[in-house]
């Protein structure tokens, strides 16, 4: 069942992925949870969530750390759903 | 020279949010200080300071613009959110092309974001673990910058540092652009948070702060006898300048008229003032010599104040040298009995204050004043708020490195001077 374990492999960066971006994104001394990111597979960075070139940076670094891969920035910079993201970065793990 | 006008401000302190708050709460005689609540000072010497209680950003900026600020550069996108409203100007300007600087002074920009930062390199003195965003956060200029992204002010854009003095040196400098007709607006004021874990304990290892209520007293106490230093504080406060004409000609609501001011340095010491005190007399007497009044003309002085002995003692002897000692001089106060000392916004917030006490001519008291000490024999308003005719009110600055700020504010006199 090769589909299924895709499934569950895209599942599981998507939760680490989130929890890299909630880290990331979190606004300070903040209490209300409306204002916190809302991350979701659809979910676009730029338009979404507002990420800005120097966000991206630290985004960039925090993925490398977390799954041990080697982003490229103007490869990265082309993927803006968190979709699109997940897939990437399952791209880099198995080269 | 053209002349300037308040026409607008704004202000998040310790005792209040939004002017008015803040006006009421000085007034009343309220005290900012509280046990600290913004990091864990279980550790410290000292537990308190005067923090700004219930300060939300999202009431002033979009979560995806603050989340990328520090708290000092949210306080001052907040507080030039309300000093534009308030001078109603935000329709009048031109978004494409215009020419309003924003001059703001803050000592030590955003200390909390770049502790932060260190503490996560020291983790495994490991540098990629530090955010590519620290130095945009931790730029002292990101407080003027952010406010010129809200507002689309596309004049020149200036973070003024000069420690206790930067908040009155900005609102100089602004004032400044407007005499000379580089501008007929200006928004201009200072920004400060520094309570964090670092920032803190470098003024507690200082000895300037107040040990307060361990003491068995209630704390800052300017001029007081038992006074033991001030309280650190963390506020916004911003004023819109006009040139005067141009005030007048759209009706304007003004507070007051921003007359004259002065900056200089001792040249004498990084953190304590000359004993001589001729650097402050010097920084009183052009302020007043540019506002073209003399020291009898001056009803109401607002003090630096900080509550430690060095400034106090040295203050009292300039405000005294300059407009008589005793009780025959004119009111002084010190708003940092209230607010705490709130470094490189005091200068702003007190200019605040200032306009509002030469607009409604009632003077807020020094709270904890209780015994005025004798090396301070000046004229402290020490109970209750005082009700008098201010025409002419003089807001002092005075900073480490010796570096000195006087602002003088009067009531706004039409070509007939009445």
């Amino acid at each position: 069942m090769p589909n299924k374990n895709k499934d569950q492999l895209r599942k599981e960066i998507f939760e680490r992925l989130k929890k890299i971006l909630t880290d990331l994104l979190r606004v300070f001394h903040e209490e209300a949870p409306e204002n916190q990111p809302k991350i979701e597979m659809d979910t676009d960075v730029v338009n979404d969530l507002g990420v800005d070139s120097v966000e991206t940076l630290d985004l960039m670094n925090a993925i490398e750390e977390e799954f041990n891969v080697n982003p490229n920035l103007s490869e990265a910079n082309t993927k803006r759903k968190i979709s699109q993201i997940v897939d990437y970065i399952i791209e880099l793990s198995n080269k | 020279m053209k002349r300037v006008v308040i026409t607008g401000m704004g202000a998040v302190t310790p005792i209040g949010i939004g002017v008015n708050d803040f006006w009421e709460a000085a007034l009343r005689g309220d005290s900012g200080v509280n046990e600290i609540t913004l990091f864990n000072a279980e550790n410290y010497e000292i537990r308190i300071a005067a923090e700004v209680k219930n300060f939300n950003p999202s009431h002033y900026m979009l979560p995806e613009v603050y989340r990328k600020t520090d708290r000092f550069a949210q306080m001052g996108v907040a507080a030039a959110k309300m000093a534009i409203e308030d001078a109603g100007i935000e329709l009048q300007i031109d978004q494409k092309r215009n020419n309003i600087p924003v001059i703001i002074g803050s000592g030590l920009g955003g200390s909390l974001f770049h502790e932060e930062q260190i503490l996560r390199y020291l983790e495994g003195k490991d540098p990629r673990k530090v955010y590519s965003s620290t130095v945009a956060r931790v730029a002292p200029n990101a407080v003027s910058a952010y406010i010129a992204m809200q507002f689309k002010l596309r004049g020149p854009n200036v973070t003024i540092s000069t420690a206790c003095s930067s908040g009155g040196n900005a609102i100089a400098m602004a004032c400044g652009l407007i005499q000379s007709g580089f501008s007929d607006i200006a928004v201009t004021g200072g920004a400060e948070c520094p309570i964090t874990p670092v920032t803190f304990a470098g003024y507690q290892s200082l000895r300037v702060l107040s040990k307060g209520e361990e003491n068995g007293f209630k704390t800052p106490r300017p001029f007081d006898k038992r006074r033991d230093g001030f309280v650190l504080g963390e506020a916004a406060g911003i004023l819109i300048l006009e040139e005067y004409e141009r005030a007048k000609a759209r009706g304007a609501k003004v507070y007051a008229e921003l007359l004259g001011y002065s900056s200089n340095c001792g040249a004498y010491h990084m953190a304590a003032p000359d004993p001589s005190a001729d650097d402050a007399v010097d920084a009183i007497e052009k302020a007043l010599k540019m506002a073209n009044i003399t020291s009898k003309d001056v009803n109401y002085i607002n003090a630096h104040g900080t509550a430690t002995q060095l400034n106090d003692v040295c203050e009292a002897k300039a405000i005294g040298s300059v407009f008589g000692f005793g009780s025959k001089g004119p009111y002084v106060s010190g708003t940092k009995s209230q607010t705490g000392h709130t470094i490189g916004a005091a200068g702003a917030i007190e200019a605040v204050l200032t306009a509002l006490v030469v607009k409604n001519n009632i003077i807020p008291p020094t709270i904890n004043c209780d015994e005025l000490d004798e090396n301070c024999d000046i004229n402290v308003i020490r109970k209750d708020a005082v009700r008098t005719k201010v025409n002419y009110a003089v807001s002092n600055s005075f900073g480490f490195g010796s570096n000195n700020s006087v602002l003088v504010f009067g009531k706004v006199k039409n070509e007939t001077g009445h």
